[in-house]
């Protein structure tokens, strides 16, 4: 673990030094948000926390927390998940 | 695309109930699954998923103790799956797909469009020798080679193009306009056609070589084209209109007993079908003996005045049969003055009867009339100086 987060400060630091934007040598969420809508979430890992007012998911940077109304998951695959609904905050816990 | 790929996989939608859908639903991403549409429904959770994934689903959802129930089925192998026990059907599809293949890639109809003097059945069948006809393989036809050779083949055509739309061949044509015939300019002179004395000489061009009340025989000269000039002899076309007063007659002998070949009331009809240049006999082969004429009908099919590579054809044998036939007296000097009059119209077209005398002879045979007749008529004609 501690090795990780050494590799990802050297990751960060590189990628700051050769002004690459966040995440091109570092493992990070990409999320898509169209208005209070949609989100498009690339390198989600599992899921843990499903509900219609509720979703929690597990990313590289911890945990991504969704509130919102009615919501429902319109693609769910390895690499992305695609949620919708109303949403109302996005959180990282 | 993917609305089509879910068609063509088939797709499930199903409804999990009980246990922790959270770990489901981490399981299956982590196994590399795909699911779609996932909505949470108070206690059940509704999701969408490939046919073949649904299977693997089930260890998942076992493990996060849920209980997993399909709600709809959809997509192709759904559809076919009642169908899987039906072989024949299956094999009826097959049959149809290669039917199918076989005849699109053939020619249906060959239309001629923008013929007049040459007809349409020497253009087809030109096209034929050449190989190329109802049933012919598209692929087979090579259409610049086809134009060449059919254009040498007719003469009267001078632009010739085959088009291919759908099934059909369509050969579009131009043809040759007629010249304007160039009048004749070379010397001649003017000679008599039948015996006589004549009665009216006009020259228009040439020498007058006979004068009115002179008795002429047959291939006498009229009219000559050399005409005398102080610089010597000249080479002209001799024209002009001699007319003179022949005398002429007719024999027609008609026997009391005679061999007529007719049309035996017997007839022998032989159907055929014919689907894309194939025949096939709708009849028992047998070898026909004695003299007969054959009479060929088509009656192809016909879908809004196109006709197609459908149909039927009829051949019919007419048998011809001899008879003798004993004629009265007064049959026999009938049809034998009906022949003369028929004669004398062919032979005195153009020409007026001054004077007819016909005279009846009764001959062991039949009838025979000899008729003399004294006409006026035009006796010129044009022939070439060698």
């Amino acid at each position: 673990m501690k090795k990780h987060v050494k590799g990802s400060a050297v990751g960060e630091r590189m990628e700051q030094w050769l002004d690459l934007p966040a995440g091109a040598l570092t493992p990070a969420t990409r999320m898509e948000v169209s208005g209070n809508r949609r989100v498009v979430i690339e390198g989600c890992q599992g899921i843990l926390e499903y509900g219609e007012d509720c979703i929690r998911l597990r990313v590289c940077e911890g945990v991504l927390r969704l509130f919102g109304r009615e919501l429902c998951m319109h693609c769910l695959n390895p690499s992305c998940a695609v949620i919708s609904g109303k949403i109302l905050s996005l959180e990282f816990l | 695309m993917g609305q089509y790929r879910q068609i063509l996989s088939g797709s499930v939608t199903a409804r999990c109930e009980g246990g922790y859908p959270e770990q489901f639903l981490s399981d299956a991403t982590q196994r590399g699954l795909v699911l779609w549409d996932i909505r949470c429904d108070g206690v059940f959770l509704h999701y969408s998923c490939a046919a073949d994934d649904y299977a693997k689903l089930r260890p998942v959802a076992r493990r996060a103790c849920m209980r997993m129930r399909v709600q709809n089925k959809r997509g192709f192998p759904f559809w076919i799956k009642p169908l899987r026990h039906r072989g024949g059907l299956l094999l009826g599809i097959l049959l149809f797909l290669v039917i199918l293949q076989s005849l699109s890639s053939r020619v249906w109809v060959v239309e001629v469009v923008g013929n007049k003097q040459v007809s349409e059945n020497e253009i087809l069948q030109t096209l034929e020798t050449l190989g190329v006809g109802e049933g012919t393989v598209f692929s087979t036809i090579d259409i610049p080679a086809l134009q060449l050779e059919t254009l040498q083949k007719l003469p009267w055509l001078t632009w010739l193009a085959v088009n291919q739309t759908g099934s059909t061949l369509t050969v579009e044509v131009r043809e040759r306009q007629p010249s304007t015939p160039i009048q004749e300019t070379a010397p001649s002179n003017v000679v008599s056609t039948h015996d006589g004395v004549i009665v009216n000489l006009h020259v228009e061009s040439g020498q007058a070589a006979v004068k009115v009340g002179d008795a002429v025989t047959k291939d006498s000269l009229l009219i000559s084209g050399v005409v005398d000039s102080k610089v010597g002899p000249l080479l002209k076309r001799a024209v002009g209109t001699v007319t003179a007063r022949t005398k002429e007659s007719i024999t027609v002998t008609v026997p009391l007993v005679q061999t007529v070949t007719d049309y035996a009331p017997k007839t022998v009809e032989e159907l055929s079908f014919h689907l894309l240049g194939f025949t096939v006999p709708l009849y028992t082969p047998t070898k026909h003996n004695g003299k007969f004429t054959l009479v060929k009908k088509e009656y192809p099919l016909r879908v809004y005045g196109k006709k197609l590579p459908v149909g039927f054809s009829k051949q019919c044998y007419v048998f011809e049969q001899t008879k003798t036939v004993q004629y009265s007296e007064q049959k026999a000097l009938q049809l034998a003055k009906e022949q003369l009059r028929q004669k004398e119209q062919k032979q005195f077209a153009g020409a007026t009867v001054e004077k007819a005398q016909v005279k009846e002879h009764r001959t062991k045979e039949g009838w025979q009339l000899v008729g003399t007749y004294t006409c006026v008529r035009e006796i010129g004609s044009t022939q070439r100086i060698n």
